[in-house]
């Protein structure tokens, strides 16, 4: 288990201390999330089985992954509340299909490292200096522009961009609004 | 900042008692006081768990505290923001049944409660939590309708609006007392609305693929031929139970009749299937009354360019007569912006009937006045509906925005604003709705001098009135903005063979068959004028062939029995008269002509019963009295033979 530094935020001075980046998967396993040697990008999804918006915005995280299939990005589902029990994690990998390892994240750490505070909110990281950098965190598209405000279908594709960014070599732009669906829930 | 101050001294544990009076609001509790167990529980089953309770139609639920601290800073949220509990219209609370809103003081106490760290409370303190069940509302209904197969909805992309038929196999017209919905999967369906297609206009339309659900946001069903306006706002929301209706207002369904399920289902992430059912709960009470649905629209005036922000429509209708208005129903697409509905009185005053300032088609609704709004003889209905159809506007479905005019399908738009509206009753029986029907459709065809919809009601009602020639005229200008509209053929035959152009009716009716082989009904009234003038064969030629294309339709067979005892054919025409019973267990004819059968064959007591019923469907027949006379009086039965006698006599005088 390498330990990865990762830097937070987008435009904001990346942490000081790296931060070994192991996470557990939905049975409590450690899981290694430093990135293969090839990889160019690494997407967290977070995600709440509970969460209505996130739940409806998962078509859209699964067709961005398999957009990038051929690519050197790695994806991972990650369930930040610390309400989440590992079996409503199974049930929910289960019925709504989703692919590959869950993480959790019980003591936020991936939700601190890379500031997310939403279900459903994506980042990006990039390999940097041994380590992972956070360049996006926001919204995964803007069909939800607020409560109640929903498009009938995303006219932008603010993740998708940020991924293509990264693997065109440019600075991914940030999300153009904020996130919309249910906090983070933190532990008690 | 002084809530904030306040939050965290009580956080720390410092600032128990600390009083809060937030701006605009009488609210005066202590932060300390506000707990789950002595608030909040009782805000959230008062206004919430209706749709947020395992198995409803909300996504979460909030029956417990934990359920509330988990959800406590979304619930703040959607409440500050009043976007929860769902209600669009402003306006005074308790105008209309059903209001679901908080109060300021209630969405106060649930930002404190959050704010204060969500405090659970002394637990001698909470109120019962509401108990919810899976079962029918009201008990095993009626009649149970389900949808014919389950439906398909993807993981993710545009909201679906699906109309799913579902016949009704009565043999009798019931009357509905209450109905309830059961969506299947509540969290995929955002609301539903149902309409009674007389004619099963739908699924003749739609033949083959009318099980799998027909497309489409709004839908148009044939009203039938008789004037009988379907009366009853009838729908599923995401809080509904049954629908109960007042007691002297039941609806009516008739054999042959079609419920079209018409639903918004919107997808959740994950595939899902929707299979609905309909319990129907009957009352052997008629109706008292009749209330009737009147529609204010501007359809034609719906051209938005693409960026207008602020397009409007106007409509407006004058009452001839008095009403009470007991339900609204206000209906745009995505780009609605504001709606409103009012109407001004004789006197000039203005009474509000709904005003929604932030149209949503996501939460649309049937509004029923908590108390009916009494609108005089002469009193106008307005309604002014403004639209977006900017890139602002976020449920805009065209990026960049387009041109768009008016449709059933979601991108199109609609301005509608539907009222139930109930005539006030006078004392000679006469059908107040005939006059409102009429005041409604000459008003729609002054907007649209070629709509085929208005021409065909304003001949119908000409047809009513006896205006045989008049009516004619109007079916031919139907005909023309509708070519080859069988239906109209067949109705304007009907009218040149009242105005005594029989021979014309007869060649439409040929010209309506050549059209359109499997329309029943003109087979039907080309029978009964062939009929009418001795042309036997013919007739049951054409009645034969509509028993093939309708084989439960009960007229076809009675009239067929009545062909085939005329020329003698007694066990052939039994037979007809069977199926038609069969098909529909009040159907006169054939309740009078088989106990007529049954007499001469000395069957008295069956023919008894078949007179007993046809008495009831048609109290006002002589000819049914005078047999149950013979009988009662061969029966020795003498006060009973008198009494058929009396009726006799009085029926032929034409004095009920």
């Amino acid at each position: 288990m390498l330990p990865v530094a990762l830097m937070i935020g987008t435009g904001i001075a990346p942490s000081q201390t790296p931060s070994p980046l192991i996470a557990s998967d939905q049975d409590g396993r450690p899981v290694s999330m430093m990135s293969p040697v090839h990889t160019r990008a690494v997407v967290l999804y977070f995600i709440a089985s509970d969460c209505p918006i996130s739940n409806r915005t998962l078509p859209e995280m699964k067709r961005v992954q398999a957009e990038f299939r051929d690519e050197a990005v790695q994806f991972w589902y990650v369930y930040p509340n610390a309400t989440q029990t590992p079996q409503s994690i199974r049930e929910h990998l289960s019925s709504f299909v989703v692919g590959g390892v869950a993480l959790t994240d019980p003591h936020e750490r991936l939700a601190r490292l890379t500031g997310a505070k939403w279900t459903p909110e994506s980042a990006v990281l990039v390999p940097d200096k041994g380590g992972l950098r956070t360049v996006y965190v926001g919204r995964v598209d803007d069909r939800y522009l607020g409560i109640g405000k929903e498009r009938p279908q995303a006219t932008q594709h603010d993740l998708e961009d940020a991924v293509s960014a990264v693997l065109a070599g440019r600075k991914p732009k940030p999300p153009g609004g904020p996130s919309v669906g249910c906090g983070i829930v933190g532990a008690p | 900042m002084k809530l904030r101050t306040a939050v965290c001294l009580v956080a720390t544990g410092v600032g128990v008692g600390l009083a809060l009076i937030t701006q605009g609001s009488a609210v005066h509790a202590s932060v300390a006081d506000v707990t789950y167990n002595h608030q909040i529980a009782a805000i959230l089953y008062g206004h919430c768990t209706s749709c947020h309770h395992a198995g409803g139609s909300g996504p979460f639920a909030l029956m417990t505290y934990a359920d509330a601290k988990r959800w406590g800073p979304t619930v703040e949220r959607v409440t500050q923001a009043r976007y929860m509990p769902p209600w669009l219209p402003s306006g005074p609370h308790n105008m209309f049944a059903e209001d679901r809103r908080l109060s300021a003081n209630e969405i106060d106490l649930i930002k404190q409660w959050v704010d204060a760290g969500m405090v659970e409370g002394d637990p001698h303190e909470v109120v019962k939590p509401p108990t919810f069940t899976s079962d029918w509302q009201l008990g095993p209904p009626d009649l149970i309708l389900e949808m014919n197969t389950a439906m398909s909805v993807p993981a993710g992309g545009t909201d679906l609006f699906r109309n799913f038929i579902l016949p009704v196999p009565i043999t009798q017209s019931r009357w509905v007392r209450a109905m309830e919905i059961k969506p299947g999967t509540p969290q995929v369906v955002h609301h539903a609305n149902l309409a009674i297609d007389r004619s099963a206009s739908l699924r003749r339309m739609h033949p083959a693929d009318w099980q799998a659900g027909i497309p489409g946001m709004d839908v148009l069903v044939d009203a039938g031929e008789a004037f009988d306006p379907d009366s009853h706002f009838l729908y599923w929301k995401p809080d509904s139970s049954a629908l109960v209706e007042r007691v002297d207002l039941p609806w009516r369904l008739d054999p042959g009749n079609d419920l079209v399920l018409n639903m918004h289902l919107k997808p959740t992430g994950k595939p899902e299937t929707v299979r609905a059912r309909i319990g129907l709960y009957f009352t052997p009470n008629a109706a008292k009354q009749s209330p009737m649905l009147l529609q204010l629209e501007n359809d034609g005036g719906l051209d938005i360019p693409a960026g207008k922000a602020d397009f409007a429509v106007e409509d407006q209708l004058q009452f001839p007569e008095d009403v009470d208005l007991l339900a609204i129903y206000p209906h745009a697409h995505y780009l609605g912006k504001r709606l409103e509905g009012w109407a001004v009185l004789p006197g000039g005053e203005r009474r509000e009937l709904i005003l929604i300032e932030n149209w949503d088609i996501d939460r649309q609704s049937i509004y029923r006045y908590a108390k009916p709004l009494f609108l005089p003889a002469q009193s106008v209905v307005h309604m002014r509906y403004t639209y977006d159809n900017s890139a602002e506007n976020p449920h805009n479905p065209h990026s960049p925005p387009i041109r768009v005019r008016d449709g059933n399908r979601s991108e199109d738009e609609m301005g509608h604003l539907w009222l139930q509206v109930l005539p006030r009753m006078t004392n000679d029986g006469e059908d107040l709705r005939a006059p409102l029907l009429r005041a409604w459709m000459e008003h729609r065809l002054h907007k649209y001098p070629h709509d085929p919809i208005a021409l065909f009601n304003v001949a119908s009602i000409a047809m009513s009135d006896g205006q045989f020639v008049q009516a004619a005229d109007l079916y031919r200008k139907t005909l023309e903005a509708r070519p080859g509209d069988v239906r109209t053929m067949t109705a304007l035959a009907s009218a040149e063979n009242k105005a005594g152009h029989w021979k014309r009716a007869v060649e439409l009716l040929y010209g309506a068959i050549e059209t359109d082989a499997t329309y029943s009904d003109a087979h039907f009234d080309l029978a009964v004028i062939e009929l009418q003038h001795g042309d036997l064969s013919t007739a049951e030629a054409e009645l034969r062939a509509v028993i093939e294309l309708q084989p439960a339709d009960a007229a076809a067979h009675s009239t067929l029995g009545g062909v085939l005892l005329a020329t003698e054919k007694v066990a052939a025409a039994r037979a007809e008269f069977d199926a038609a019973l069969k098909a529909d267990e009040r159907n006169f004819e054939a309740l009078f002509n088989m106990a007529t059968i049954e007499l001469d064959a000395g069957q008295v007591a069956q023919a008894l019963e078949h007179l007993k019923t046809a008495e009831m469907v048609n109290p006002q027949d002589a000819d049914v009295h005078k047999a149950l006379a013979e009988i009662y009086s061969k029966r020795g039965q003498a006060a009973d033979a008198l009494r058929e006698q009396r009726l006799v006599a009085a029926n032929a005088k034409g004095t009920p």
